[in-house]
């Protein structure tokens, strides 16, 4: 620790700056793996709730257990827009039925669709931060080291004496930088691979819950049209 | 109607468990350095010449480069050795000798032949001691070399002081200018302790003027006695490439 006491002050401002990228980022990843692992749990937990209650106004008035699942946002979404064209409906003395010539799925598609690119705008909030440092960190340090290692030898120079007594010292500070960027870059790296593979399975279950929502909204409505 | 908003809490409790976390890492890794702090070893070298023979008190000391310049001396040719060809002279007499034929004569001569032989080797091991003595008496030539005895207007214990404060300047070297020199004037008193150091002549870089202060005192720790019992000083050329005498 000694060593960073007799470091330059740009080896020290870059030392700041990944000190700066560590912290955050491992902010970020304890934060992701919460909101992640709370919205895939959560998301189960809806799942299974769905299939087994079938009545959505008894699904709506549950919603507040599932609060970070993004499929319940998806239903509540599409429940309220479904919602609204059988009120529609109602006005026109026909309840429980919509036209599907009037558009009635494709607002509840468009819905869906809206609340899925929400979710997932809220699931990959900051990761983008979690990226710039795996990519950038190593190249901060690496400056870092290379503006110590230029130091170190003009202090050779300026010394005349090239011994390992004057050499090393110089060397070893300017490699600290390096190092510390590989500690900010590497878990940042790893957490941004592993949520991104969690994101694209969550992204899968909204494509695939909206489907089967759409299906169901059709079946029912639709049917009774019919 | 409502819109269903989920609202994302933790980020601020997230960078604060981060903070902690890199505070302590931060703190583990200054313990675990204090803990595992590596002390330069300063335990003299001590060098053995092999092809001199030892003495009872051998110096330690690291050979200097007017010790290194060329081999000892060979030794001077003794004139006793000069003394081998007259062995032959009875020899000659002794292939003669059967010439005589009286058995008095042979008796006498043989007794003359043993005696001159005696002699012969009585003389020769006289010079070999002679030369034993005379070289250990000498040394071998090398300052901090065994044999050395450091009486010589304490040149050989220069030497050692020389040698301990080049290694000690190694390891404290620093300056700020481009060719820093500073010769400065060591007095060691008769227990090796240094009792004076006076800084003659520098170039003014302040700062290879303390790294040649610490590298004193940092050899200093390790210096014996001068030989003879009296106090010995010396005026000493500091520079990035190494120190010499003055």
């Amino acid at each position: 620790m000694g060593i960073l006491a007799v470091t330059g002050l740009v080896v020290k401002g870059v030392l700041v700056i990944l000190c700066f990228f560590s912290i955050v980022s491992l902010g970020i990843i304890f934060y992701k793996f919460r909101q992640v692992y709370r919205a895939n749990s959560q998301s189960e937990k809806f799942l299974e709730f769905f299939w087994k209650v079938k009545r959505f106004d008894s699904i709506n008035a549950q919603l507040d257990r599932f609060d970070d699942s993004p499929l319940a946002v998806l239903f509540s979404e599409g429940f309220n827009e479904l919602k609204k064209l059988v009120e529609k409906g109602d006005e026109k003395a026909e309840p429980n039925v919509f036209s599907t010539e009037l558009g009635g799925i494709d607002n509840i598609a468009r819905a869906l669709r809206r609340a899925t690119t929400s979710q997932i705008t809220r699931l990959e909030k900051y990761l983008t931060f979690l990226a710039t440092t795996g990519a950038t960190a190593p190249f901060i340090g690496l400056f870092g080291t290379v503006w110590g290692i230029m130091t170190a030898f003009k202090g050779i120079g300026e010394t005349g004496s090239a011994s390992l007594a004057v050499v090393a010292p110089g060397i070893a500070e300017a490699l600290i930088a390096t190092a510390v960027g590989l500690v900010a870059a590497i878990p940042a790296v790893m957490g941004y691979n592993h949520f991104q593979h969690k994101i694209k399975v969550l992204i899968a279950e909204m494509d695939s819950f909206s489907t089967e929502y759409l299906n169901i909204v059709q079946r029912t409505f639709t049917g009774k049209q019919g | 109607m409502m819109r269903r908003h989920t609202q994302d809490v933790g980020l601020g409790s997230s960078m604060a468990c981060s903070l902690l976390l890199h505070a302590a890492v931060f703190a583990g890794l200054f313990f675990f350095n204090s803990f595992l702090q590596v002390k330069p070893s300063t335990a003299p070298v001590y060098y053995v010449d092999i092809l001199n023979l030892p003495t009872e008190h051998p110096r330690a000391g690291t050979p200097t480069a007017r010790g290194n310049d060329a081999a000892p001396p060979a030794p001077a040719p003794d004139r006793e050795e000069m003394s081998l060809p007259q062995r032959k002279a009875p020899v000659v007499q002794k292939k003669a000798a059967p010439k005589e034929p009286s058995p008095e004569n042979d008796r006498e001569f043989r007794e003359r032949l043993a005696r001159l032989e005696r002699k012969v080797e009585a003389r020769q091991t006289e010079a070999a001691i002679e030369a034993l003595r005379k070289k250990t008496a000498e040394g071998s030539g090398r300052s901090g070399m065994p044999g050395a005895t450091g009486t010589e207007a304490g040149s050989d214990y220069g030497s050692y002081i020389q040698s301990r404060l080049k290694d000690a300047f190694a390891l404290t070297i620093a300056s700020s200018s481009r060719n820093p020199m500073v010769v400065a004037r060591l007095t060691i008193d008769r227990n090796g302790r240094v009792i004076g150091f006076r800084i003659e002549r520098s170039s003014g870089d302040k700062v290879f003027e303390d790294s040649v202060s610490q590298a004193v005192d940092r050899a200093a720790a390790h210096f014996p006695p001068p030989p003879g019992g009296r106090e010995f000083q010396q005026g000493f050329i500091f520079k990035p490439e190494g120190v010499g005498i003055k």
